[in-house]
C-alpha cells in the first residue's frame, strides 16, 4: 500500500431495486475516485441516484434494493459483498455518514451524550464512559457548539436545525474516519447556516486529511466546496472532472442546462432558462442515452447507450455530442 | 448569493398497474392471503347455517314436544330414545347440541350484526355531522364520544342492563350504546381529512346542498376505514353479547344465543360433561376468529401506507 | 404543567358528577327493590316501614341530594341485601380484584412485549407469523370461554391447578393479598392467565406494529451508519421508542382490565368486586351497584390522570413542551 493510494475507488457500481412493477436501476455503472484530503461533489436532481450511491458504498441499501455489481475499493479492500460484521466495524469508524435531516436521524428519546458515547464505545469497547464523554465534548467544541457540557445532557429536539446538523457532523468525526459521506446535509437548513457548515466541514477535512463525498442537488454549493465533481442523471455519471473545469467548460448538455438555469446566470427581467421536459421514470427509461428526450443535440445515434469517454486525464463525459468545452 | 437549482420532478419509481379497476385490484389484493379467503368462505358457510337453521337442524330445540328428558346429558355420537343420533351430544333437558348451536348461531349473529349496523348508522351520522359542521357541534359530539370511549364496553353494558333490565331489545340497545362511539370517531377522523381536500371545496363552490355534498362526495371516501372498523366491531358485538349472556344478564332462555348455551353447560364442566359448553364455544370461536381474520386482511389491503 | 393539571382535575370532577347523576337516576328510578326484600305476604304497613327505613318514600330528587351529601362524606348507602355500608362491601373485595388485574397486566407486558418485538423484527418468518396468528386468537376468544377451557384442561383433566376461589392471603398494610403465599399463587395462576390473554394479544400487536414502524425510521439507519451492533439498536433505540405508546395504552387498559375482571371472577369464583356487582344486579341491590359504579368511575379518572402524567415523564418531547 503506497501513501498515495486513493481512499476510495468505485468501479462500475450497480444497485438495482426489484419492485412489483419492475427493476429500477437506481445506480447504473457509476465510477469515481476520491483521494485522501480531497472533496468530491456528487451532483444531481432528486431521483438521479446520488443518495442510493452513498448508501451503496457502505452497504446500507434496504430491500428491495441490492448492490448487484461493481467494486467499491476502500483503501484497496472491496466492500461489495464484504461480510456484514466487517462493514459494521468500518461504519462510523473508518467511514462515516452524515444524513440529510438531523431531526429524523437523532433518536428523539435518547440524550445527545448517549448517542455520541455509544458511537465511540461501539468501536472500542475498552474505552470507559468518562473518556468517551470527553471525546464527545471535544467533538462538539470542534464543530462550534457553545457550552458543550450542558448540551451533552440535552435531547435532540432542544437544538435548532443547524445545531443538530453540527451534532451529526461531530458524531461523524468522533472516530477520525478516513472517508466521510455527506448526503445533502445542508439542504434542510437556511442559507446562512449552510455557509457556516460548509466552511467548517471543509476545514475539518483539510485538517484531518479525511476524504469527503458531498452529495447535493445544488451546483452552487459544489462550486465553493469541492475539488472534483460528478454529475449524475438517471443513475449514471454523465460528466466528471475537476470542479472549475466542469463548471467553466461543461461538456454534457445536461450540465450545460444545469449551469444555465441558475438564476444569477440569467439576465434580469428575462424568463429563467430551463431544461425542457421532465426527468424520466426509472421504470420507463428510453433506450440509449437517458437524457435523449430533453436534449437539444440528440439525434438517431443517441439511441445507443453512450460509453464513458475520457477527454483528458481525470475528465470524463458520457455523450455522443458533447459540447466543445467552451463556456455556454 | 446563488440559489439552488431545481429542474424537472422526482421520477416515479413504481408505475400504477394499468387496466385494473379499483374494485378488481381490491379483490385481487384481498385474495393474496389464503387464510383470509378461507376465513371468508367459512363465514359464508356459517351465515348459511344460521339463515337456514330451521330447515336443516335435526331438531327444533325449543319445541318442548320434541324433547325427552331421558335423552339428557348424552355424550356426542350417542343414540337417543327414538334412534336418532345426537352428533354433538345433548344438554340436561335432552336438547340436541347440534341444533341448539345452529339456532344459537342464528341468534348470536342476528343480534351482533343488527346491533353493529345500527350503531354504524348512528355513529356515522354523528361523525359526519361533527366533521362537516365543525365548531360547537363538533366539540359537543366529540366530548360525548370521548367520555363514552373512555369506559370499557363491559362497564357501559353493565350499567345499561342494570338500569334497563333484561330482554333482547335491551341487549341490542346496550350493544349499540357501546359501539356507536367507535364509528363516530372513525368517521369523523376520515371525514375531517377528506373535508379539507379540494374536491369538497369544489362541490361547495358549485352550491350543492349540504346533504348532497355529504352523501355523494364525502361519504364514499370515508368508507374504507369504516369497513375495517365494522368487521372488528361485529366480532366484538358477538363476543360481548355472548359474555353478557354468560353472566346471566343477556338474552332470555327462550332465544338462547351461544353465550347462554355455554353458560348452561358451565355447571357440568367439572363433572366431565364438557360437550355442553365446549361445542357452542367452538362455534362462537370460529365465527369470531374468521371475522377478525377477514378484518385484518381488509385492513392491510385498504391501508395506503402499507402499499408496496 | 400546573394549569394543565388543574384543568384535567376540573374536567374529571365534572365527569364524576355527570356519571353520578346518570347512575343514580338510572338505577333508582326503575324497578322496586322492596319487593325483593320483603316477604310477599307482608302487609302494607310493613312494606311502608321498610320503604321509609330505606329512604325510598322521598321524591327522587330529594333522594339524589341525600345521596350526594352522603357520597361526599364517604357514605354511599347501605346494601339492601347485607345491611352493611356499600362502600365497606366493595373495599373488602377490592384488593382481590386489584391483585388479579395487576398480575394480569404484568403478565401481558412481560410476555407480550418481547413476543411482539420478535414478530416485528422477523415479520415474514414462521415464528413471526405464528405469533401474529396466536394474537388474533388471543383477542378473538371470548374471555369466559378461555376461562372454561383453562378450567377444563388444567383443573379437571390435569388436576394441576385449582379452579375456584382465592388462596391463602398474607396481609400488607392491613390489606389481604394472596400472591405472597404459594397456595395463593396456585389459585391466582389460572384467573390471572385468563384475564391476561386479551391484554397479551393487544400488547403483542402493539409492540409488533411499533417495532415495524421504528425499524423504518431514519434514526435506526443512522445508528447502523454509526456502526452500532444490532442488539444495541434493538434493545436501546427501538425499545425505548415503542415503550411509550405501549405503556400509555396499557395504563388506560388497566381500568378496562379491572372492569373485565367481572367475567373472570364469575367463572373462577374469585371473591372480588366483579362478582359482587353481578350478584348485586341480579338482586337489585342498588346501593351496591351505585357505589361500585361510582368507585370504578373514580378509579378510571385517577388512572387516566396518572397515565397522562406518566406519558409526560416518559417522552422528553412532551415534558419539555409543557414546561415552556
Amino acid at each position: 500500500m503506497t501513501a498515495n493510494q486513493p481512499t476510495l475507488v468505485v468501479e462500475g457500481l450497480q444497485t438495482h431495486f426489484l419492485t412489483k412493477a419492475g427493476v429500477v436501476k437506481a445506480v447504473d455503472d457509476v465510477s469515481f475516485t476520491v483521494a485522501p484530503g480531497r472533496i468530491l461533489g456528487l451532483v444531481g436532481e432528486s431521483g438521479s441516484g446520488k443518495t442510493v450511491t452513498g448508501f451503496s458504498l457502505i452497504g446500507l441499501v434496504d430491500p428491495p434494493g441490492r448492490v448487484v455489481g461493481g467494486q467499491v475499493l476502500f483503501k484497496g479492500e472491496d466492500l461489495v459483498g464484504a461480510p456484514d460484521d466487517r462493514l459494521r466495524r468500518l461504519r462510523g469508524n473508518r467511514i462515516a455518514m452524515i444524513f440529510q435531516d438531523p431531526m429524523m436521524t437523532l433518536n428523539p428519546v435518547l440524550r445527545i451524550d448517549t448517542q455520541m458515547i455509544e458511537a465511540v464505545q461501539a468501536h472500542d469497547p475498552k474505552i470507559d464512559r468518562a473518556t468517551a464523554r470527553a471525546r464527545a465534548r471535544d467533538a462538539l467544541g470542534r464543530v462550534g457548539i457553545p457550552s458543550p457540557d450542558e448540551r451533552l445532557k440535552a435531547y435532540p429536539h432542544q437544538f435548532s436545525g443547524g445545531m443538530r446538523q453540527r451534532v451529526a457532523i461531530a458524531i461523524a468525526l468522533l472516530n477520525h474516519p478516513d472517508l466521510v459521506i455527506a448526503d445533502e446535509p445542508t439542504t434542510a437548513l437556511d442559507v446562512t447556516i449552510q455557509g457556516q457548515i460548509l466552511y467548517e466541514v471543509q476545514k475539518l477535512c483539510r485538517d484531518t486529511g479525511a476524504a469527503l463525498i458531498w452529495i447535493t442537488h445544488d451546483l452552487s454549493v459544489i462550486a465553493g466546496l469541492a475539488d472534483e465533481v460528478c454529475v449524475m442523471y438517471a443513475g449514471r455519471v454523465v460528466e466528471s472532472g475537476p470542479v472549475d473545469d466542469v463548471l467553466d467548460r461543461p461538456l454534457h448538455p445536461y450540465t450545460v442546462g444545469l449551469i444555465g438555469s441558475v438564476p444569477s446566470r440569467n439576465r434580469r427581467g428575462r424568463p429563467l432558462a430551463q431544461i425542457p421536459g421532465m426527468t424520466p421514470s426509472l421504470l420507463n427509461l428510453p433506450a440509449g442515452c437517458p437524457f435523449r428526450n430533453r436534449c437539444p443535440r440528440a439525434d438517431a445515434v443517441c439511441a445507443e447507450t453512450p460509453p464513458q469517454t475520457m477527454t483528458s486525464p481525470g475528465r470524463t463525459v458520457r455523450c455522443f455530442h458533447p459540447h466543445g468545452g467552451k463556456a455556454p | 448569493m446563488t440559489t439552488a437549482i431545481e429542474t424537472g420532478q422526482t421520477p416515479e419509481v413504481a408505475a400504477p398497474q394499468a387496466g385494473a379497476t379499483p374494485l378488481g385490484r381490491f379483490v385481487s389484493d384481498f385474495c393474496e392471503s389464503r387464510v383470509a379467503v378461507g376465513a371468508l368462505a367459512m363465514l359464508l358457510l356459517i351465515a348459511l347455517i344460521a339463515i337456514f337453521a330451521p330447515w336443516i337442524a335435526p331438531q327444533d330445540p325449543y319445541d318442548l314436544r320434541q324433547l325427552d328428558v331421558m335423552n339428557g346429558r348424552l355424550p356426542p355420537m350417542a343414540q337417543g330414545m327414538d334412534g336418532q343420533t345426537f352428533w354433538l351430544g345433548t344438554d340436561a333437558q335432552g336438547r340436541d347440541m347440534l341444533s341448539g348451536i345452529m339456532y344459537g348461531l342464528r341468534t348470536s349473529l342476528s343480534v351482533g350484526i343488527g346491533a353493529s349496523f345500527t350503531a354504524l348508522m348512528i355513529g356515522m351520522a354523528a361523525g359526519l355531522l361533527a366533521a362537516y359542521f365543525g365548531g360547537f357541534v363538533d366539540t359537543l359530539i366529540m366530548r360525548i364520544v370521548d367520555i363514552q370511549l373512555s369506559f370499557p364496553s363491559i362497564l357501559t353494558a353493565l350499567i345499561l342492563l342494570a338500569v334497563l333490565g333484561q330482554g333482547i331489545d335491551k341487549i341490542i340497545l346496550a350493544l349499540i350504546a357501546v359501539q356507536w362511539a367507535y364509528y363516530a370517531r372513525t368517521v369523523r377522523g376520515t371525514a375531517l381529512v377528506e373535508r379539507r381536500k379540494e374536491y369538497i371545496e369544489a362541490a361547495q363552490c358549485l352550491a350543492l346542498s349540504h346533504r348532497r355534498v355529504v352523501f355523494k362526495h364525502l361519504l364514499p371516501n370515508c368508507l374504507p376505514p369504516l369497513i375495517v372498523v365494522n368487521t372488528v366491531l361485529v366480532a366484538s358485538a358477538i363476543a360481548l353479547e355472548a359474555t353478557l349472556s354468560f353472566l346471566g344478564l343477556g338474552l332470555p332462555i327462550t332465544k338462547p344465543s351461544l353465550g347462554l348455551l355455554i353458560a348452561n353447560g358451565f355447571a357440568y364442566m367439572l363433572s366431565g360433561k364438557y360437550w355442553i359448553s365446549f361445542f357452542p364455544g367452538v362455534a362462537l370461536l370460529i365465527t369470531i376468529v374468521c371475522i377478525n381474520l377477514v378484518g385484518d386482511q381488509l385492513r392491510d389491503v385498504l391501508n395506503p401506507r402499507l402499499q408496496k | 404543567m400546573l394549569v394543565y393539571l388543574i384543568r384535567r382535575l376540573l374536567q374529571s370532577v365534572a365527569v364524576l358528577f355527570v356519571m353520578s347523576l346518570l347512575v343514580f337516576v338510572g338505577v333508582f328510578a326503575i324497578g322496586d327493590p322492596v319487593e325483593i326484600l320483603i316477604n310477599p305476604e307482608a302487609d302494607q304497613t310493613e312494606i311502608a316501614r321498610v320503604r321509609t327505613s330505606l329512604g325510598l318514600d322521598l321524591p327522587l330528587w330529594r333522594q339524589y341530594l341525600v345521596f350526594l351529601a352522603n357520597a361526599v362524606s364517604g357514605d354511599l348507602g347501605h346494601s339492601f341485601a347485607f345491611s352493611v355500608p356499600a362502600i365497606e362491601l366493595i373495599f373488602e373485595r377490592m384488593p382481590a380484584t386489584l391483585e388479579l388485574a395487576v398480575t394480569a397486566t404484568f403478565m401481558g407486558v412481560l410476555i407480550g412485549v418481547p413476543l411482539g418485538m420478535v414478530a416485528g423484527l422477523m415479520p415474514d418468518s414462521r415464528i413471526g407469523k405464528s405469533i401474529m396468528a396466536g394474537s388474533i386468537l388471543g383477542f378473538s376468544l371470548p374471555t369466559f370461554w378461555v376461562g372454561l377451557m383453562l378450567i377444563m384442561v388444567f383443573a379437571v383433566q390435569l388436576g394441576w391447578l385449582p379452579s375456584t376461589g382465592r388462596g391463602e392471603t398474607r396481609s400488607i398494610f392491613g390489606l389481604e393479598f394472596s400472591f405472597l403465599t404459594l397456595d395463593g399463587l396456585r389459585h391466582l395462576a389460572l384467573p390471572a392467565l385468563n384475564l391476561a390473554l386479551f391484554k397479551l394479544s393487544l400488547t403483542i400487536r402493539l409492540s409488533r406494529a411499533g417495532t415495524r414502524e421504528a425499524m423504518l425510521q431514519d434514526y435506526v439507519k443512522f445508528a447502523r451508519a454509526k456502526g452500532l451492533a444490532g442488539k444495541r439498536i434493538i434493545f436501546v433505540h427501538v425499545f425505548k421508542n415503542i415503550m411509550i405508546p405501549i405503556v400509555t395504552v396499557l395504563g388506560l387498559e388497566l381500568g378496562s382490565t379491572i372492569a373485565f375482571a367481572v367475567v373472570t371472577e364469575t367463572i373462577f369464583a374469585w371473591p372480588g368486586m366483579g362478582k359482587l356487582i353481578i350478584d348485586s344486579i341480579n338482586r337489585l341491590d342498588r346501593p351496591v351497584i351505585v357505589a361500585y359504579l361510582m368507585i370504578i368511575v373514580f378509579m378510571f379518572i385517577v388512572i387516566n390522570l396518572l397515565v397522562d402524567l406518566l406519558y409526560s415523564v416518559l417522552d422528553p418531547r412532551v415534558r419539555l413542551a409543557e414546561a415552556k
